[in-house]
């Protein structure tokens, strides 16, 4: 048997193991920091594996905002509670389970009940199928689509369509005015100055700008601006897309879908039961702002500007309820009231006068 | 051969360690473990089926242990079933755990295609469904014969694997056996907290991590 | 040719005493006893992580298979032939999707689904825009009128009772999901379409209360891997393409626990 060196070049077993394991338990930590610290998943990523994803934290979350509120209220002159800001960028709304208990939370219940389903919480005021959410999405928390929780800050403002000061309150009546079309309603006007329903629909935004700073434009505020295509906008190409991108939902002749117990789930888009042309979203440039962030629902920023716009033309380029400020003719009202908006009031297309207005079939 | 005794110690440790680790400790976990009151032994039949089973050498390319929601989504999105428990496999002797996926996991097969005639078609011809199929066919396990008998069983096949005119292919005890045996696994009954516990990861910890 | 001399078998030891064939026996480096501890640690802390008892409590439950009221009523004289006799090709439809159209596992409940859309499906099948070599091997053996008539037959079918029991922290999710979405990652309510109750709206948008819940798993998986592509305008591919795999599954346990007449 062939002698075997057993020298150990110097450190006994003990010392080599307390060696090893200072080595072993370094690796295991460095091991560890590389796998917490996501850049394997990383690089996966990077080399095109897909992970399944956890939704991004919020930059500063309500959860934060509401307690630096609470450290805030000990500490005045400590750091100020932040706007709750997501990783999107936009401001984040409460969601309904905060909605707090008591006379206040009540409130807001009824304000969103009125803002989910307008014609049933507020009869006597809505002359047409439509509801707020119809154009205020996620009962108007979405982003970009004219949420509450910006509008709520920038009231009270000089509007032009007015030529006045509004009030929030004021605001939601031109709301009813126009948008839910109160000249049909069963009483023939918006609900009156300090009516409950505003008080109710009010504390609703109230609560859901809780949080958001007031007087400044928010990101995320009314509809984005889609700029006018240098084609225009055409009729027949809006049509093509409506075909194919409307029609499933509001109809292929606009009137939206109903269902079997005769609830509107998605509304009309033209005639009697929409939306007047006193509303904003008549004019072409809103509605294509509107429809090119949240427009098929489901699938925001889908549409080109173009397709915007074109559908944007074809849906306003039918008859709907006539502008509740008309007093004479509709060539007046044209050049009192949209001179100058992108709008189809006032021309005539296929022989016929937009701006004529359609009434309701008595019921 | 130099330092054979502390190699073959050191050999041996590990071969202990391992049957400690995978074999006792798991054994000496699950000694309390009774069959679920919800799983049925075998009838005679699905016994008889469950030799065709092994004697065609299924467990070869077809595995029956559904993995956990803690390791994969994969399994539980593929239908194959929940995290089996080491309670389903109560009646199974021989086990057929199985480590190929080549096919799907055959432990929820009956619930998830409760068909006969389903599993007729496939076993005598798998690509008369899935044309890409490689699973091997059986038809030595049916008989095509001129006119079905009173008791016969008829597989339904499309006109492409048809036999020839007016013949119909007939399934033997053999392909009945088998179905019958598919058609019993399932095991879909919920688990109790003490089987879940025992195994490893849970059933969970994906779902849990996406919450407000 | 050289002749070779023979010469005595030399030994090595007389060449070379101190010659060791064998490789001088060292001791076993640091490094890799510090890779073996290193590991060691791991696959322990590992062991010790998988023991964990108190998980059994979250799990999802998968809920016992449907029962199915006695009261259903009996098939009658105008049931077409397909759904429980199949014919020489095709197997019956009640084979897998059950007697009472109550499917089971990933296999649909088709009773009480829109005449409509189970028609749109089957052609999907058949065309391949939707994916399934099963409902493929059906509807492509199948006529216009005999898929009419399976349609209309289900269409008209009682909707089995669901039950499926509360599997608890999953429902909270997949009712939040229902009702309001999560708007941060794009995901629409799915009340807006498929109906306040999960009834479906019409014939675009079927039935999701009291439906198989992984069936409709394994859709939205099938929708987000893109097997199935046949949803109008894509707006179910693009909607689970933002979905987790855990708001799939919750939304799905919460869905196949609705009974048909559920309320919010």
């Amino acid at each position: 048997m062939a002698q075997h060196d057993s020298r150990h070049r110097g450190t006994s077993l003990s010392k080599r193991l307390l060696y090893a394991s200072v080595i072993g338990i370094t690796l295991f930590g460095v091991g560890y920091a590389v796998y917490e610290s996501g850049s394997i998943s990383r690089i996966y990523q990077a080399i095109g594996g897909k992970v399944d994803e956890i939704p991004p934290q919020a930059v500063y979350s309500r959860a934060e905002m509401e307690a630096a509120r609470k450290n805030h209220k000990a500490d005045f002159l400590g750091e100020r509670p932040r706007v709750p800001v997501g990783a999107d960028g936009y401001y984040i709304p409460p969601s309904e389970a905060d909605i707090p208990d008591g006379p206040q939370g009540d409130a807001i219940r009824r304000g969103r009940d009125i803002f989910l389903d307008t014609g049933t919480y507020v009869k006597d005021h809505v002359g047409n199928q439509m509801a707020c959410v119809n154009c205020h999405l996620d009962a108007g928390r979405r982003e970009n689509s004219a949420p509450m929780w910006a509008a709520y800050g920038a009231y009270p403002a000089y509007r032009s369509k007015t030529k006045s000061i509004s009030t929030l309150e004021d605001r939601i009546m031109g709301c009813f005015t126009y948008s839910m079309n109160a000249q049909g309603s069963p009483s023939g006007v918006p609900p009156e100055a300090g009516s409950d329903v505003y008080r109710d629909v009010i504390t609703y935004m109230a609560w859901l700008a809780n949080g958001a700073p007031a007087g400044e434009k928010l990101p995320g505020a009314l509809y984005p601006k889609v700029p006018k295509p240098a084609d225009g906008y055409d009729i027949q190409r809006g049509m093509a897309v409506y075909q194919q991108n409307c029609a499933l939902c509001h109809g292929a002749n606009g009137q939206g879908t109903t269902n079997a117990e005769g609830d509107v789930r998605f509304p009309p888009l033209w005639g009697a039961e929409s939306y007047n042309w006193g509303a904003g979203m008549a004019r072409i440039n809103t509605a294509a702002g509107f429809i090119k962030a949240n427009m098929p629902f489901g699938k925001p920023y889908s549409l080109t500007d173009q397709e915007a716009w074109d559908v944007a033309a074809y849906i306003n380029s039918h008859e709907r309820p006539k502008d509740p400020r008309q007093t004479g003719t509709v060539a007046e009202a044209a050049q009192t009231f949209h001179a100058g908006d992108e709008i189809f009031y006032g021309k005539t297309i296929d022989g016929h006068l937009l701006g004529t207005g359609v009434e309701r079939s008595r019921q | 051969m130099n330092k054979i005794t502390p190699l073959l110690l050191g050999a041996a440790g590990i071969l202990l360690f391992a049957t400690l680790m995978l074999v006792i400790l798991p054994g000496w976990q699950m000694r309390t473990a009774d069959a679920p009151p919800a799983l049925e032994p075998y009838t005679v039949q699905q016994l008889s089926g469950r030799e065709q089973y092994i004697a065609n050498g299924c467990v070869y390319c077809h595995s029956q242990q559904p993995r956990a929601t803690g390791q994969t989504f994969a399994d539980l999105a593929r239908g194959w079933g929940r995290a089996s428990t080491s309670g389903d496999y109560a009646y199974d002797s021989p086990h057929l755990l199985g480590t190929m996926r080549t096919g799907p996991d055959l432990l929820n097969v009956g619930a998830r295609l409760p068909s006969r005639d389903w599993h007729l078609t496939h076993l005598y011809q798998p690509r008369a469904i899935f044309d890409w199929s490689i699973m091997p066919s059986y038809p030595y396990m049916f008989e095509v014969k001129d006119k079905a008998g009173t008791d016969d069983v008829v597989v339904k096949l499309p006109e492409a694997y048809a036999p020839a005119e007016g013949k119909v292919v007939v399934a033997r005890q053999e392909a009945l056996d088998l179905v019958a045996y598919l058609l019993s696994l399932q095991r879909t009954y919920p688990v109790s907290e003490s089987e879940a516990g025992m195994r490893d990861r849970g059933f969970d910890a994906v779902i849990d991590s996406g919450k407000q | 040719m050289f002749s070779r001399k023979k010469r005595p078998a030399q030994r090595v030891e007389d060449i070379d005493p101190a010659f060791d064939p064998w490789e001088q026996s060292r001791p076993i480096p640091l490094f890799v006893i510090a890779i073996f501890i290193a590991l060691a640690i791991w696959g322990a802390l590992n062991y010790v992580g998988d023991l964990a008892p108190e998980r059994a409590s979250q799990m999802p439950e998968l809920p016992v298979t449907t029962t199915v009221p006695d009261n259903a009523p009996a098939p009658g004289a105008d049931v077409p032939v397909l759904v429980h006799q199949g014919n020489a090709s095709v197997w019956s439809c009640a084979s897998c999707h059950g007697d009472q159209g109550q499917g089971s596992g990933q296999t649909p409940k088709l009773a009480g689904l829109a005449q409509a859309y189970i028609v749109k499906q089957l052609q999907d099948f058949a065309a391949g825009t939707r994916s399934n070599e099963s409902m493929r091997y059906v509807a492509t053996q199948l006529t216009l009128a005999e898929i009419n008539a399976v349609a209309a037959y289900y269409a008209t079918l009682p909707l089995p009772a669901t039950a499926a029991p509360e599997t608890g922290a999953n429902m909270a999710r997949g009712r939040e999901l229902n009702l309001h979405g999560d708007w941060k990652q794009d995901i629409p309510a799915c009340v807006t379409c498929h109906g306040a109750q999960g009834e479906g709206l019409g014939t675009a948008f079927p039935r999701l209360a009291g439906q198989q819940p992984e069936y409709l798993f394994s859709q939205l998986a099938a929708w987000k891997g893109g097997s199935r592509h046949n949803s109008p305008q894509s707006l179910m591919d693009d909607i689970a393409a933002r979905m987790s795999s855990a708001d799939m599954w919750a939304v799905s346990q919460y869905f196949g626990s609705l009974q048909p007449a559920d309320v919010k």
